[in-house]
């Protein structure tokens, strides 16, 4: 099917001790693909793209269930410092009409 | 709609696997792509954590005319794929607990930092300007 779609999928759990640890992912998929049907030939194409991250290891024992996120450091930093570049020029823009306006 | 369907077994076989390849493609965005093999380390299990982005496109285009006078199939197509992984973190498993170690890319930060401090510089200049013409 044509389309985004995402999911939650699980791994199978690793034992360690008492415990069991299931790592989770998520995963972001993407496909178009189209093909044009003749009774004597066949043309068509497509793309795919998937992106997968961890999100978190859920720990089961017999105290409970824990659930360890995985967080991705490199994309926070980057994220971060796009969100700093967005407000900069905004915070700048405001601060320069403010003192033109105060020098007038 | 059954009239429009391909008579040829080339054509059909085609179209088969033209689907077949996305089938693939889907169940290859598996868990074991992230989570890499447990390593034993002592008491504790050492596990690679990736993020993973595959992505692929093709073309094709076949044909076939059995009702000619020498019955001829001709069939093309082209494609590109990408697979990249890039190492998130490394899970220690211990018998007190989980931690996870994230893994710092240097140059990847790096690259941001300097494209930041670029565009940071830019904007204090033209302030500046704007500020004292």
């Amino acid at each position: 099917m044509n389309g985004f779609k995402r999911e939650i999928i699980q791994g199978p759990p690793l034992p360690a001790g008492d415990r069991e640890i299931v790592p989770e992912a998520e995963v972001w998929s993407f496909q178009a693909k189209q093909i044009g049907l003749k009774e004597n030939g066949a043309a068509g194409g497509g793309a795919w793209w998937s992106w997968s991250r961890p999100t978190a290891l859920i720990e089961r024992g017999p105290a409970g269930t824990r659930r360890v996120r995985i967080n991705d450091v490199n994309v926070q930093f980057e994220l971060a410092l796009l969100v700093a570049a967005i407000v900069l020029p905004l915070l700048l823009t405001i601060f320069t009409r403010w003192a033109n306006r105060s020098s007038d | 709609m059954s009239e429009q369907l391909p008579t040829s077994p080339v054509v059909e076989n085609t179209v088969n696997e033209f689907f077949a390849t996305f089938e693939r493609a889907q169940s290859s965005a598996s868990i074991d792509n992230v989570y890499g093999q447990p390593i034993t380390y002592g008491d504790a299990i050492i596990v690679p954590v990736a993020s993973v982005s595959q992505f692929f496109g093709i073309g094709m285009g076949v044909g076939s005319d059995q009702n000619a006078a020498r019955p001829n199939t001709g069939m093309g197509g082209g494609g590109t794929a990408r697979t990249r992984a890039r190492p998130v973190a490394l899970a220690e498993i211990m018998p007190e607990g989980v931690d996870v170690h994230p893994v710092i890319d240097e140059n990847r930060a790096l690259t941001a930092g300097l494209l930041f401090a670029a565009w940071a510089v830019f904007w204090a200049a033209r302030t500046l300007i704007k500020l004292f013409k």
